[in-house]
Parts: C-alpha cells; structure tokens; sequence
C-alpha cells in the first residue's frame, strides 16, 4: 500500500483510497485505475504541456467573443489594411483590414468543431465495425475486413477532395468526408481487441447467462476497447486538423467570412511575398494545435499501454 | 556475523560444503580468493571429476540427484567421464565478488548478483538457480555482455591471467567468440532470422581468424558435420526459421565453437528443447568439451541434468551463491535452499503426499 | 541422429505459393474496384444532375444531351456502373472542360513533374531518414536521438503547405537564394526539349547546364519540404524498428561472437529492420504523392496535384475524378505494394 508523503490528512485519505489494493467497489477500483493512469501521464511533462495547449484551445474557442479584441469579419479597408504586427494588432491585418488575432481566436471554433465532429463520427462507426468483425468472426468477419482494407488504402486527402468537389464546399462535407476516411484504423484497433477479449472466461460466463450477441458487444467488449481508440483517436487529431486545414487551404472547407485557419493562410497567400504575416500566425496556430495533440496522444498512450516501451 | 551465518550455524552447517577429501589422488592446493574473510578458502576440485563418475554409474543409489534413465553401461549423457585432469590446472577463469546492478523505476539500483566468486579450470562449473537469481547476469557479465545500463564491478575478474574488467573494449571483442564463447538459450530468437545458417557460423570465424572464403565455407561446413548433422552442404543454405529446435542449437554450438575457444558459457543451453533432443545435444556438448579441453559454465535451473554433467556445482539464490558443492556429494548439501531444491525433485518410485514444495526463508536472500 | 526435414513436398508448396498469388490479385481488384465505386459514386451519383457537373452549365444543350446518352442516365444504376468501368478500363476518364483536352492527355503531360518531385522527396527523406534512424537508435537518449522525435514531432503537426509558404518568403523573398514558383523561369521555358518529362534529366542529357541549374534551383525547396516530411516520419520508424531489433536475442549472441558493433547494427538489426522499413518507405512515397495536391499549389508546380486543384475550382469533374483515380490508384498499389515486399522480404513469411 503506498503511502502519501503529503501531510494533510484529508489528500492523504484520497489518494489512499484511490490507491488502495482492496477496493471495496467497482467504482473504487475503476477511479483508482484512472488515477493510477493520470499519475503516469503527468510525470510526462510534455504530456502535460499538450494537455494544457488543449484545454487552452477550448477555453479560446468558448470565450472567443470575450477574448477577440476585434471582429473577425468587419475591417476597414482604408486605415488597417494589410498592416504588419504592432501592439494594436498583435499578428497584423489582413487585406480587408481584419485584425489576424481576433479571427484565429474566432477560427479555433471551426477547428474545435471539426476535430469534435470527426471523432464523433468516425470513432464509433470504427469500434461498431471493429468489434462485430471481431466478435462474430467468420465470414462476416472477412467481409468487413475486406472493406475497412479498401478504405485503408485509399488516400484520405484527396478523396475528401473528391467529395467536397461533388457535393459542394462547406465545413459539413468537409467533416463527412474526413471522417470517411478515418474510421478504418479504429476498426482494426478495435477488432484486434476484440479477438483478444472474446477468448476470455468471463464473456463465456455472461454468453452463459444468456446474453444476446448485440449486448455482450455493447455492454462487456465494447467498453474494454475504447482505450486504445481513444488513444488512436488523439494521435490521429492532428493529422485531421492537417487535413481539414488542407482542404479550406484550398478553398474547399468553410467558406468566407468564416475565418478557418487553412482558409486564412490561403487568403494570406496572395499576398505572402511582401506581408508574410498574414499567412504566418493561422500556419503557426494550427502547427501549435496538431502539435498539442501529438503530445497528448503520446502521454496517453504512454500512460495506458501497460509496456511503455518508448 | 551476518544473520545467515547465525542461522547456518544453528543448522550445524558452513556456506561452502568441502567435498570429501581422497588421499590416493594428485592434489592442487587450494586457491584462496578471500584473504580478509577468514571464513571461506575455497579450492578448485578437477579431482572431484572422478567423484563425479562415481556418482553417476548407479553404484550410490540413494543419491537423490542420480538420474532415473541412466544405464547401468553408458551414461548417454556422460559416456566419456574424464579421468583426473592430466597437468596441474592453472585456474582457467577467476571470479571474485562480482557484482552486477540494475537501475530500477524508484531512481535506486537493484542488485542482480550481488558477490559472486568462483575459480574455474579446465572442468565443468555448474550454476543452477532459479528465474531472478542471478545466474545468467553472472555468465553475460563474464563476457563484458551486461546491458549498457548495468553497472559491472568485481574485486577480480580474470581469464588466463588477462584482467577482463580493466580490458578495453576492443581486447574484450577479441576474446569473446575466440577465446570465450556463449551459446544461448532458444535458437529460435538467438539466431539472426534473416541470414543463412551457414553464413552466421561462417561469420564468427571471419571475425577472429583471417581465412579465404572458401576456408571458412569448408570449416563450417566441417564443424556442422561435428555437431553430428548429417547434411552439412543442405543446412549451410538453410534459415534459422526452418530448422527443428535441435538441429538449430547444434547450428549454434557449431556457430560458436567454431573459433576453438578455450572456455564455453552455456546458458540454458537445452532448456528450450524437447527431453529427448536434450539428451543428444548435451551429449554432443559433452564430447566436444572433452575433446578439446575446454572449461565449462552450464547455467540451468535443472538441477538434476546439471548433477549428471557437471563436476562441481554452485548453487545461486537471490543473486548470491548460497552453496558450492561437487556434484558428487550433492546429497550432502548442506545449505536448507539446496536441500529443499533435491527434494522437490520428482521420484518415480515414491509415494509423497503432500508433494514437498519450497520453503523460501527469508535470510537465504539477505 | 534424427534430423527434421521440411514437411511440404515441391508440390504442396507450389500450390500453396498459388493460393497466396491468387488471394492476393483477389486483394488488389477488389480494392481497385471499390475505389472505382467510389468515384463513380462521388462523380454519378451523389451530384444532383451529374451531366452538368460534367459539362459545366455554359454547355450547349446538344452537348448535354450528347453526354447524358454517352453516361446512360437513363438506364439502371449497375449498368452504369458497367459502362463506367468500361470506359476507364480503356483510359477513358472524359474530357475536360477546361482544357477541353481528353482527360487522360492532361494526366500523362502533368504526372511526370509530380512523379519528378515525390521522387527527390523520397530519396531524400529515405537516404538521410534511415541513417539518422539507425543513429538514434543506437545512441538512445543522445543528441542525435533528441533532434530526430523533434523533428519527427514538427514533422507530424506542422501544415506542409504553410512551411511550404514560409520557405518560399524566406529563401525566395528575402535571401533571393532560390528561385520562385514553378518549374523553371520562363526565360529557359522553351529551350527545353520534353523528352521524358523530368526537366532534370532532359536538360542534362541535352547539355544545358545553365537550365539544369535554373530547374535545381526551383526544385530545391519543394523536393527539400517534401524530403523533410518524408524524413521526419522515415527516421522515427526507423529509429522505432531498430530499437526493437537491437533488444533481441541474436543481437546478444552476434556480440558473444565477438563481431564488431558496427557490423552488427549494420548487418544483423538494421537487415532484419529492413523488412518493415521498406514497406514503410512506400507508404511515405504515397504519401508524398497524395501531399502534391498542397504542395504543387504553393510552388506553381505543374503536376497532377495542381492540374487536380485547378479543376476542382472550375468544378470540372471529370477531371477531378479522373486525377482522384489515378493518384488513388497509386496509392493503392503502393500500399498493397508494401504488403508484398513485407511479405516477400521476411524470410520467415518468403514462399520458396
């Protein structure tokens, strides 16, 4: 049993508690499991770092009325036009006079939006196919299979490329077709799991009881394999604001005003030889972001891969 | 007195049982490795390679540790049990208080073998213990193979006189494989998957030797037909992945002995083998140390297989040597570790319920 | 002596060599197939009038018409199917609007510069990614280590198309080290005789040094972006791989052998690392390729990436589609590719 050097008596008996090696109930043992996993996640100070970056993204996003010192759409095109980084205008102007910083500000709603959208999407759509292949075996197993192998090998950027060119440009279509493409690694996590899982005497013990196959999925292998999904799906994050980035990059993601990020560097880039700065700081923030993300997947997955090889 | 030794004395025991002592053979007067602990001289035994062969033949049948197969002609692991070591043994490898450290996840260092000390001349060193005592981190420190971030010390540590722990790095390369060999435990894992069997011995003799390529081929092929595999030119070409477990650890026994070094390290070499293959390839060890006079360290924790091959035994526990003894007076071991150990050895004929397991006590790891 | 021999007679496993063949080409059409499903769903069948997207809405009404008999609107839903991949079987992808070109013309005169930079990328991010891998990995936790997960970090959530940007403003704009966009300075443009389609080889063969160097220049910060990218991911992997075979056993035992260390990092851990990093290294080639979409954007690069970004901006699909098909069919098959060497260079995995 560990002891707690701290001297307070109250902390002590929490910590104890949670670290206890008798838990008196499922829930103790389960916190106690998830703090067990924060503490190895916060001695990642790195880990930590992108925590934070990100908790900061979503305060900016949520507070972003209060925090932009401008508007994000209304400029004035005579006096502020295209003005470098100063003290009134910490990232400088664009063309049509917008303050940069207070449209990033606003841009890191869309890119929220996104990211939320996606793993919304695309996590359970992946864990569904992953775990009933893996579950059911067979040749529905096979099939499934054969189709998450056909949408692995398939390149994400352009046929989201592709999609938004059918339906229309749009932050929705964007999301749909990004979230498309990025189901099949989930599956093939969660199926991997599952065959794992499957084998195990207490799945027999509920088959037993008499659950049907659609609850011993829900309710007993389903939740095992969302760890690693979830780890999966932080690491991925990254790559999915590069891609959606890449799309408003091209004019293909949210439209204008709406200030998206891939969508202001392309704005920017009109005029990128001579007033760099208006692409520089939305380049910057997305870099900032994607790497938060990739900090954060890597303490997590650090913290509950029970190897933790590095 | 530390806490072990009170308990020993109470038992009427001493940490290093003597062998029993024959007049009628050539004696080697013992080495003293410990000049300030007057407690432990310890001597070096080739004599009691006789005692060995003795013990074998089932002439002792109530030595617990006599193997149940053994033929009353041929022992089919030891059919050439030596006679008394021909010239005076210079020791071949002298280990004193060897010690081999690990750090741990808390920051600190945990201590794999903790004073280990040995001499060892031209015979059979058994060293059996237990997964976590030590045994293999003992033999891999021998080699200068510890992992770079264990930490190796020794009051002395020599190999015919060259001192292995102030070598450079360099000099100890040169030794390892020429002069020093190991053979590992599974060949599954300890040979390089994706060169041909063939190219790996052929390797080995390369590195210490400055032969033609045609040279090295007949020599390995040579030393594939002396491990006793019928088709040398076929195996050559082989992967390791296509090759029984047997034929593959002979592979590897050609692979290392194919440099003639003087001293062979065999760590768990037939543990991941099937009993009766067992049996062939300790008896093809066995002829090819004898034939070349070779020292041995056979690491195992089958106390048993290493009673029947081994001349003395050093039985190791918690990191520390807790008994040395001759195989032949394995009987009367004295340390209660190795006692619980030679009576958890199945016997057929026995009838013990409930079956004795062992008793760990904690001064044996102190 | 008892020895093992091998259980399979030359029949058995000839047999079983064909069975995997066969599962495999079963593997890659069904794949290729549902890509072409795909497309065909994204250009037939998700538009609201597919014959407009095609033909543009300044189109003629007989043109209109024309196409709407060529796709056969009109009929079930399979059997356009069936005409579609008819038509792509013969490298037919249709015609551009833009350019009014067959779209596979446009394909063929753009796809070498694409092929030219990814190319460079790759021997860059391959030919310094795997050494400094190995270098990480056999001095873990050193300097080299260090700047290798950096770079593989930045490399993993910095937008290529923005450093891309920012190499363009520092380099070009303001230290005037290299030349702008685009392939080579309209002054050389025309001296040039195409022959193959990489600039680099035709201006050497044909001795033009003074264009040779034009087209270095401009090439150096497009291949040098995509070598970083390529680099950033290679040399991770790489270091990854190596880490795990320098813990393995025969490791330990080449050492008890007495090899020198060099030869055992290079012979022995970095052979048997080679089996996961070739596939590796397919994967980032296709990843590059995908990449030129962006990148191609930036540099005014005139390859498929841009030829596929222009005619999404004029909503001419057929050419949208016919690009998508052909770099996702690249893609394909280098990922399938990748399995096959893997398969193929294992030993433990090689049909013999």
């Amino acid at each position: 049993m560990t002891r707690s050097a701290s001297s307070s008596p109250g902390k002590e008996s929490l910590h104890d508690w949670l670290m206890s090696e008798r838990p008196h109930s499922r829930r103790q043992a389960s916190l106690g499991r998830a703090y067990g996993a924060w503490r190895t996640f916060a001695r990642n100070r790195l880990a930590m770092l992108g925590l934070v970056i990100v908790i900061a993204l979503v305060l900016v996003a949520v507070f972003a009325d209060l925090l932009a010192p401008y508007s994000p759409y209304i400029g004035d095109l005579r006096t502020t036009r295209l003005l470098p980084p100063s003290s009134a205008h910490w990232f400088g102007t664009d063309d049509q006079g917008r303050d940069i910083l207070s449209r990033i500000i606003h841009g890191s709603r869309i890119t929220l939006y996104v990211v939320a959208l996606v793993a919304v999407l695309a996590a359970p759509i992946g864990l569904i196919v992953g775990t009933v292949a893996g579950y059911a075996g067979g040749w529905l197993d096979a099939a499934l299979m054969r189709i998450t192998d056909i949408f692995l090998a398939f390149p994400r950027l352009i046929l989201a490329l592709a999609f938004v060119a059918a339906l229309g440009p749009g932050i929705e279509n964007a999301v749909i077709a990004i979230a498309i493409t990025s189901w099949p690694p989930y599956a093939r996590i969660a199926r991997a799991e599952t065959l794992t899982i499957r084998q195990a005497d207490y799945i027999a013990a509920v088959r037993l009881i008499g659950a049907s196959p659609w609850r011993i999925v829900l309710r007993h292998i389903m939740p095992l394999c969302v760890p690693s999904v979830i780890v999966r799906v932080t690491l991925d994050m990254a790559g999915i604001i590069l891609t959606a980035a890449g799309l408003g990059f091209l004019g293909l993601g949210a439209q204008p005003p709406m200030p998206e990020w891939g969508a202001l560097i392309a704005n920017g880039r009109l005029y990128v030889l001579d007033q760099w700065w208006v692409a520089a700081a939305p380049g910057a923030a997305i870099f900032l972001v994607s790497l938060a993300f990739n900090l954060l997947g890597d303490g997590l997955r650090d913290a509950l891969d029970p190897k933790g090889v590095k | 007195m530390s806490i072990i030794d009170r308990a020993l004395e109470k038992s009427g025991a001493s940490i290093k049982a003597l062998p029993p002592f024959d007049e009628s053979l050539p004696l080697v007067p013992p080495q003293p490795v410990h000049t300030s602990n007057a407690a432990e001289p310890v001597a070096p035994e080739p004599v009691t390679a006789v005692d060995a062969a003795t013990a074998v033949a089932p002439a002792a049948p109530a030595a617990p540790a006599a193997p149940a197969f053994a033929a009353p002609a041929a022992d089919p692991v030891r059919p050439n049990p030596p006679r008394a070591a021909k010239a005076p043994a210079a020791p071949v490898l002298i280990v004193d208080d060897l010690r081999v450290s690990f750090p741990n996840r808390d920051g600190g260092r945990t201590e794999a073998v903790r004073g280990v000390s040995f001499t060892l001349g031209r015979e059979r060193l058994g060293i059996v213990g237990e997964s976590g005592s030590g045994k293999s981190q003992t033999g891999r420190a021998i080699l200068g193979l510890t992992a770079p971030e264990g930490l190796v010390t020794a009051r002395r540590m020599e190999f015919h006189g060259t001192d292995l722990l102030r070598s450079s790095v360099k000099e100890r390369r040169a030794l390892r494989g020429g002069r020093i060999a190991m053979v590992l435990q599974d060949p599954k894992f300890s040979l390089n998957p994706v060169m041909s069997i063939g190219n790996q011995i052929v390797e080995t003799l390369r590195a210490h030797s400055n032969v033609s390529a045609k040279q090295a081929r007949a020599k390995a092929l040579a030393a594939l037909e002396a491990v006793q595999i019928d088709q040398p030119e076929r195996v050559y070409k082989l992967y390791p992945h296509e090759v029984s477990g047997g034929m593959g650890q002979r592979a590897m026994i050609a692979m290392m002995l194919i440099a003639d070094p003087e001293l062979l390290i065999a760590d768990e070499p037939t543990s991941a083998l099937d009993v009766t293959v067992q049996l062939q390839v300790l008896a093809i060890l066995d002829r090819l140390v004898t034939d070349r006079g070779m020292g041995l360290v056979f690491i195992s924790h089958d106390l048993r297989l290493v009673s029947t091959f081994c001349d003395r035994i050093l039985v190791m526990y918690a990191g520390k040597v807790v008994e040395e003894v001759s195989s032949g007076a394995l009987a009367d071991a004295k340390h209660p570790y190795t006692r619980g150990l030679l009576n958890c050895l199945p016997k057929l004929a026995d009838d013990r319920h409930p079956l004795p397991t062992l008793d760990r006590k904690p001064e044996w790891a102190v | 002596m008892v020895q093992s021999l091998p259980a399979k007679s030359g029949g058995a496993r000839f047999v079983g060599a064909l069975k995997s063949g066969v599962n495999f080409l079963g593997v890659i059409l069904l794949t290729y197939l549902g890509l072409l499903a795909v497309t065909f769903f994204i250009g037939r069948v998700m538009p609201i009038d597919p014959v407009l997207a095609i033909v543009g809405d300044r189109a003629p009404e007989h043109v209109v018409q024309r196409v709407r008999e060529e796709l056969g609107l009109n009929k079930p839903l399979y059997t356009q199917f069936y005409i579609y991949l008819k038509k792509i079987a013969t490298g037919d992808f249709g015609t551009s609007v833009l350019t009014s070109n067959p779209v596979m013309t446009d394909i063929k005169r753009t796809f070498p510069a694409t092929i030219e930079l990814a190319t460079l990328g790759i021997i860059i991010g391959a030919g310094l990614g795997i050494p400094l891998g190995v270098w990480a990995a056999v001095r873990r936790g050193g300097m080299v280590d260090q700047i290798v997960r950096v770079m593989g970090l930045i490399g993993y959530s910095v937008p290529i198309f923005w450093l891309g940007l920012m190499g363009l403003v520092l380099f070009y704009a303001k230290l005037g080290w290299i030349a702008g966009p685009g392939r080579i300075d309209v002054s050389y443009e025309y001296s040039v005789t195409l022959v193959s389609g990489f600039l680099l080889l035709d201006t050497a063969r044909q001795g033009q040094w003074d264009a040779f160097r034009n087209v270095l220049s401009h090439l150096i910060l497009p291949a040098g972006l995509l070598g970083y990218f390529s680099l950033a991911y290679i040399s991770r992997m790489t270091r990854s791989f190596m880490l795990n075979e320098l813990a393995q056993e025969y490791v330990i035992a080449a050492r008890a052998k007495g090899l020198s260390e060099t030869r055992i990092i290079w012979r022995h851990a970095l052979r048997n690392a080679m089996v996961p990093l070739v596939t590796v290294v397919a994967l980032s080639y296709a990843g590059l390729l995908e990449g030129s979409v962006l990148t191609e954007t930036v540099f005014a690069w005139p390859g498929l990436g841009l030829y596929i970004t222009n005619s999404l901006q004029n909503a001419d699909m057929n050419a949208v589609l016919g690009g998508t098909i052909v770099v996702g069919s690249i893609f394909i098959g280098l990922n399938l590719l990748s399995d096959l060497l893997y398969k193929l260079l294992d030993p433990r995995t090689r049909i013999r």
